[in-house]
């Protein structure tokens, strides 16, 4: 049996890894009987003959199994989503949904154009010149009504006082020439007409005064009736003292002295 | 350094890219598996053992390193897992092959001038399966999965002397082996 001192020789030996100075010295070493060369030449044999031992195969399922887990790994490992791969994936959602978007899209224009359309166009200039024009209309007939209640027919300035109440917007000089005609024309009937006309437009706290103070003026029983009337209509209290002052006058129409007193008591 | 070395493509399995590792394994599995087949001499032990040195691979990536040399790396893990299986099972292998010990088929008269080379290498085979394992495993390493002594030492962690003492007396005691078995072939 060789010693194994000589170990780093035979194995190199056996591999065939021998250097040009190891194999001089392995051959000194055979010649001088340290090495027992053919011991070394049978484990070399053996060694070699190993070789010759069949190959075996793994069987396909291997690789089956391999890949199947290597998919599974891949999936388990989803990297983190970095800015980049957002914005890209927002992106490709955005082309996903094209169609809807360009369908949004086009109604928010249209929408939009509506809109602008709706503020611009000359359907609103209609409505603009249709209310200039009412505004003339209206300045017409206060012209007009201004013009008639100093015509000198009555039955003109009663159409006037009529026109009054056709106008949408009174102003104060409306009203101011209501009452001139209320408290200084001739014609009953025009005045009659001016107690109505005013009496539509009793809203206004002036006009209210305005009636109250054309009480004492009158000297018509049908005008002063006619006061009463729309005296108890407007619940003003404040014509009480009015009517009273009337009654206390010894020119008043008897016909009328009941009617005040019955306003006087309804009011009160 | 080449694109498709086994280094740079463990380099790129341990950055993420797990794909590169089909091309590592087409090249390693069936050294693997003979090698572990030639240890255990059992396929679906084999099998289950180069499916898990992969696992392991995935697993460990991050520990490679690139001045290590891959083919050392990779059956270093092989032996590991081998090792723990042995631990937790134990020596219990099922072999594939049905080894008759007692009923070698003896040489004949003319095998004695012109050895029968099937009968030679079946005892060969038979006194691998008695082989001291670790003996075994140097003598694997070198003769069949041709890593050099120094590379072994790598994979054993052990010196290279260690190594090539671990050669010297497995291949002697496997003739001692050999011998035995054919002496008792004879006997009979």
């Amino acid at each position: 049996m060789n010693n194994e001192q000589h170990i780093d020789l035979i194995t190199a030996y056996i591999d065939g890894s021998l250097t040009p100075d190891q194999r001089a010295r392995f051959n000194t070493l055979v010649d001088e009987g340290e090495i027992d060369i053919l011991q070394v030449k049978e484990m070399e044999s053996l060694y070699r003959q190993m070789g010759k031992l069949p190959d075996v195969e793994p069987d396909n399922k291997l690789r089956d199994r391999f890949y199947t887990m290597l998919a599974d790994e891949q999936q388990k490992q989803v990297p983190p989503l970095s800015a980049q791969i957002v914005i890209k994936q927002w992106i490709e959602q955005l082309q996903q949904h094209l169609t809807m978007q360009r369908a949004i899209v086009a109604c928010g224009i249209f929408a939009i154009g509506m809109l602008i359309g709706n503020w611009m166009t000359p359907f609103q200039n209609y409505r603009g010149e249709l209310s200039a024009l009412s505004t003339e209309v209206s300045q017409m007939r206060e012209v007009m009504m201004m013009s008639l209640l100093d015509d000198k027919s009555a039955t003109e300035r009663l159409k006037a006082v009529n026109i009054s109440t056709d106008i949408q917007s009174v102003d104060s000089r409306i009203t101011d020439a209501l009452f001139r005609t209320l408290n200084n024309d001739p014609n009953v009937n025009v005045r009659l007409a001016a107690v109505e006309a005013l009496v539509q437009h009793a809203s206004a706290p002036k006009v209210r005064e305005g009636l109250v103070a054309s009480i004492q003026k009158q000297e018509s029983a049908l005008v002063q009736a006619a006061l009463a009337d729309a005296m108890l209509i407007l619940q003003e209290r404040q014509s009480i003292d009015e009517f009273q002052q009337l009654l206390n006058e010894d020119e008043l129409d008897p016909s009328i002295r009941t009617k005040l007193e019955n306003t006087i008591a309804a009011l009160s | 350094m080449d694109s498709n070395s086994d280094n740079t493509l463990m380099l790129k399995v341990k950055s993420g890219k797990l794909d590169k590792l089909g091309l590592l394994f087409e090249r390693y599995n069936r050294k693997l598996f003979s090698y572990f087949y030639r240890l255990t001499y059992c396929r679906d032990l084999s099998e289950d053992l180069v499916q898990g040195v992969f696992e392991r691979i995935i697993k460990y990536r991050h520990t490679y390193e690139s001045t290590d040399a891959f083919s050392t790396w990779i059956y270093r893990i092989a032996r590991n897992l081998h090792i723990d299986h042995y631990r937790r099972n134990g020596r219990e292998y099922q072999l594939d092959e049905n080894f008759d010990f007692d009923n070698i088929k003896a040489e004949t008269d003319d095998d004695l001038f012109e050895p029968n080379k099937d009968h030679e290498l079946e005892l060969l085979k038979m006194a691998m399966t008695k082989l001291d394992p670790v003996k075994k495993e140097t003598l694997v390493l070198s003769r069949f999965e041709g890593f050099k002594y120094k590379e072994i030492a790598g994979i054993m962690d052990c010196s290279e002397s260690a190594v090539k003492v671990r050669i010297f007396r497995a291949i002697n005691e496997l003739k001692q082996i050999i011998t035995e078995l054919r002496s008792a072939n004879d006997y009979e």
